[in-house]
């Protein structure tokens, strides 16, 4: 199955960012598995993907690279960014959206005369016209509210 | 759009009321999104939301652009409709909108079928 | 079939409103972050969602952090994959928030 995932909340203010982690944790740890499992009748994982993640509204906030949280806290942010290396996911931030916001990349930054810029390059920044694509591509966009 | 044969239809569901916060302004971001990409939009009005379909608003005063002028154009961008909680209106003592929206008043039952023919629900 | 997913506390009055109006009989809840809270109630007027709903799952996570167990035996515990099972057998999910 093809899931989508959008966050509208951002960290520290909303559970949204934190739970639609855990989500696409589950949906590819049982993808993963499944790959490890798949000569094991034993095994009833379906495979699934994560075609993309979409941060929207609040939820741009995940993509900062400079939110710093104590070390004896969890850093979800680090987490995010951790999971998109392993996975190789798409996460995308919605570009007007963020730049509103004050989260902007190398790009934004020379674009508009700022001398420094914020987003992990984790994440990409683009149009809403990737959630609409998220949306015909899925079986499914789950999302995480504020 | 990338050849995707599926009817994936979208609802817009509208629930806060404009200039508090960003909801209205990126729910109408979103809406013109998903019909310049031509997919199947609805987008229904409940609770504070309505409030976004009041007449006479003219919000140069507080440094926010005129939500309603936008709204108004939707039709212009191929969203025909939009549907309105008839009884979040009486709730809130509403007894007027603004003539030039192409609304449609909806009871608890045609708002039940609303999600469930949409195949994704966004709400704001 | 819909999976419906409620983050909130019962005190947001407005949202158990909407989707009581929305929910079916054959729907499954899954209680999330505040959302967990509901567990603490039993509901079994035909018009509110949790009289409605086919199966009401909360999320064991969610419920440990904030000191609930699940005593209601109309309320099954879950995990995230179990989320993400559900997720993919219901037509789709649709998020209160």
């Amino acid at each position: 199955m093809i899931f989508s995932v959008l966050v509208l909340g951002a960290p520290y203010s909303s559970g949204a960012s934190y739970s639609a982690y855990r989500f696409a944790q589950a949906a590819l740890d049982a993808d993963h598995n499944e790959s490890h499992n798949k000569n094991h009748s034993a095994n009833h994982n379906e495979c699934h993907t994560i075609h993309r993640i979409f941060f929207y509204q609040d939820g741009i906030h995940s993509s900062s690279q400079l939110a710093t949280p104590p070390q004896d806290e969890f850093n979800l942010y680090q987490a995010w960014q951790d999971l998109q290396s392993t996975y190789d996911l798409d996460l995308v931030t919605c570009i007007a959206a963020a730049v509103r916001r004050g989260v902007i990349d190398s790009g934004e930054a020379k674009r508009h005369n700022k001398l420094q810029h914020n987003m992990s390059t984790n994440f990409s920044l683009s149009g809403l016209g990737q959630l609409v694509e998220a949306n015909a591509l899925s079986d499914r966009v789950i999302t995480f509210g504020r | 759009m990338p050849n995707d044969n599926k009817q994936k239809p979208i609802l817009i569901v509208n629930q806060s009321a404009p200039y508090g916060n960003a909801n209205a302004k990126e729910s109408l971001d979103l809406a013109l999104a998903s019909s310049a990409f031509e997919q199947a939009l609805s987008i229904l009005f409940t609770g504070d939301g309505i409030y976004q379909l009041l007449p006479k608003q003219s919000p140069d005063d507080i440094q926010s652009k005129n939500l309603l002028q936008m709204l108004k154009a939707l039709p212009i961008y191929g969203v025909e409709q939009l549907y309105v909680d008839q009884q979040s209106l009486t709730e809130r003592g509403i007894t007027e909108l603004d003539t030039q929206l192409p609304i449609v008043l909806v009871n608890s039952v045609e708002i039940s079928r609303l999600y469930h023919d949409a195949q994704t629900v966004f709400r704001f | 079939m819909i999976l419906h997913t409620l983050n909130k506390s019962p005190s947001n009055e407005a949202l158990s409103e909407q989707l009581s109006q929305v929910i079916q009989a054959d729907d499954q809840v899954i209680l999330l972050e505040d959302g967990v809270y509901h567990s603490l109630l039993e509901n079994n007027d035909t018009s509110h969602w949790l009289g409605i709903a086919a199966h009401v799952h909360a999320l064991n996570d969610d419920l440990k952090a904030r000191g609930l167990t699940s005593n209601n035996s109309a309320i099954k515990t879950i995990d995230y994959a179990d989320f993400v099972r559900l997720s993919s057998e219901c037509d789709k999910v649709i998020a209160w928030y």
